[in-house]
């Protein structure tokens, strides 16, 4: 999935029996081959995994996957139908088209950018997600590529999936599980920065301290805290893997019903709580609607805390959503509360 | 502008209490800079990497012991493709990882360094990563499930602060 794991555990060392150290290490081993699973599975560089066959099989052929992508997959359309379609791994050519992908070639100009009249194609084709079908049958497991196309510069083109968005957030929750099997309540789960599965920091709460995505440049601008443990989270933000044409900024997360990059003014979404793979889809989701719409969406979460950063103009807003009391810190001045929502 | 002038100027823009007191808080902060970095690193000697694959040792190379004799290997199967002799202090050594796939790592004795210089793996962030040269840097090749550790790394702990 292009992006760094990390395990933090808070015990061993080189002061630790080499039992204790041989416990961690087998820990790593088990953790290691649930990554490799669910990277053999979903994918989407490797042309053997279910996604790429996936991707690559005709529209309408039904294929036989693996047990883990049938399970991503079901989460997948699962926040699909939460979120109305904000949330959409279908939205794969419009992703390309960007420049985000593994080359990471950037439109440098206007001109270079997709236009809207192939773009609305994309978005065409990726609305057929919901029609995507999987079934479980004598403990195999198969997925019906829907049998839609569209064509452009004279090249049919099938649905595609990219399962990154919430393969991380479904990584995070089998090592958060594997942790809890393996007795280990003090450690951290960190994949590529953004899902995380935690334990507790030696008994107590974690700090994340979320960085101002318009930090003018400033080193270590951090702009909130949130005091969390034995929870998942999931937290996407336009201030990483973006480019700039003539100051507008054109962003990794999409939006599948116009197959670009979100432009709705909200900067960082993140929830906390639940499972961080439906969290990862929901981040992505709210980003994609927009502030008012994201709060009415927001309201319908159980069990979930919520918070995003938006722009309008020159003003910078923060939401939060069901943060307990001294759970939310903002620390900085330059963000106002937002709307109605529980403010910090 | 003339000599005279020149000195009439550096008479006049002289240190000045003042700009002692900015001065000397500047070198405060940079002593404390200084001080926060290198207090908090490892700063044991560095004497030699350990080689895993699948997380388990395959190579190790100690630089107190030097040459060839420093180098230590523990895989049995053929994986590590040692040289018979070497001239100079840069050598390098084959690390095979699973069928043709392989990591070149070098070992430069004068500088006490190892990195890898080259690798057929998918990434190759295994071969931008810096060398390591002393007790707090590692390689990783995720693709081969290489590491290369320093015999006495130390992850410090962070405090449970995560910065998103």
């Amino acid at each position: 999935m292009n992006s760094d794991a990390v395990l933090t555990v808070y015990e061993g060392g080189n002061t630790a029996s080499q039992k204790e150290n041989n416990r961690i290490k087998e820990l790593a081993d088990g953790v290691y081959d649930i990554l490799e699973d669910i990277e053999m599975a979903i994918s989407a560089t490797d042309e053997n995994s279910d996604v790429s066959r996936f991707n690559a099989a005709e529209a309408g052929g039904e294929l036989e996957i693996s047990k883990i992508a049938y399970e991503v997959l079901s989460i997948a359309k699962d926040v699909y139908d939460k979120t109305d379609g904000y949330y959409n791994p279908a939205v794969y050519y419009g992703v390309q088209a960007f420049g985000f992908n593994s080359s990471a070639h950037f439109p440098k100009t206007e001109d270079e950018l997709p236009e809207k009249g192939v773009t609305d194609k994309y978005v065409e084709l990726a609305s057929h997600f919901s029609e995507v079908e999987l079934d479980e049958r004598d403990g195999c497991y198969f997925v019906t590529k829907p049998d839609a196309t569209v064509e452009v510069d004279g090249e049919e083109l099938s649905l595609k999936i990219d399962l990154g968005g919430i393969g991380k957030g479904y990584a995070a929750d089998r090592v958060g599980e594997h942790l809890d099997k393996k007795g280990f309540d003090s450690a951290i789960f960190n994949f590529g920065g953004s899902s995380f599965s935690a334990k507790t920091y030696r008994g107590g709460n974690f700090k994340f301290s979320f960085a101002d995505p318009r930090s003018d440049g400033e080193f270590e601008a951090y702009i909130s805290d949130v005091q969390l443990k034995n929870e998942c989270v999931s937290t996407s933000g336009d201030y990483v893997n973006y480019f700039e044409i003539e100051g507008v900024r054109y962003s990794h997360i999409f939006n599948p019903f116009t197959a670009r990059p979100v432009d709705t003014g909200i900067m960082t979404a993140t929830v906390i709580g639940g499972s961080a793979a439906e969290n990862d889809g929901y981040t992505t989701a709210i980003m994609a609607m927009g502030a008012d719409k994201a709060i009415e969406f927001i309201a319908s979460l159980e069990g979930r805390r919520v918070a995003f950063t938006f722009i309008s103009g020159d003003e910078y807003y923060y939401y939060t959503d069901n943060m307990e009391d001294g759970s939310y810190t903002l620390t900085s001045d330059k963000y106002k509360p937002y709307g109605g929502g529980n403010v910090a | 502008m003339s000599l005279k002038k020149v000195e009439i100027v550096k008479t006049e823009k002289g240190f000045k209490l003042p700009d002692l007191m900015v001065y000397g808080v500047i070198l405060l902060l940079v002593a404390a800079l200084f001080i926060a970095i290198f207090a908090t690193r490892n700063k044991d000697p560095f004497q030699g990497v350990q080689v895993y694959v699948n997380n388990t040792a395959v190579m190790s190379y100690n630089f107190n012991k030097g040459g060839l004799s420093g180098l230590e290997v523990i895989a049995k199967d053929g994986s590590v493709e040692a040289p018979e002799s070497i001239s100079g202090s840069v050598f390098t050594v084959k690390v095979r990882t699973g069928g043709e796939a392989y990591n070149i790592i070098e070992i430069n004795q004068s500088a006490r360094s190892v990195r890898v210089i080259e690798a057929d793996c998918s990434s190759h962030d295994c071969v931008y990563t810096p060398a390591i040269k002393d007790n707090n840097g590692i390689i990783f090749c995720s693709p081969h499930r290489l590491r290369i550790i320093p015999f006495n790394f130390e992850v410090e702990d962070d405090g449970g602060n995560q910065l998103i």
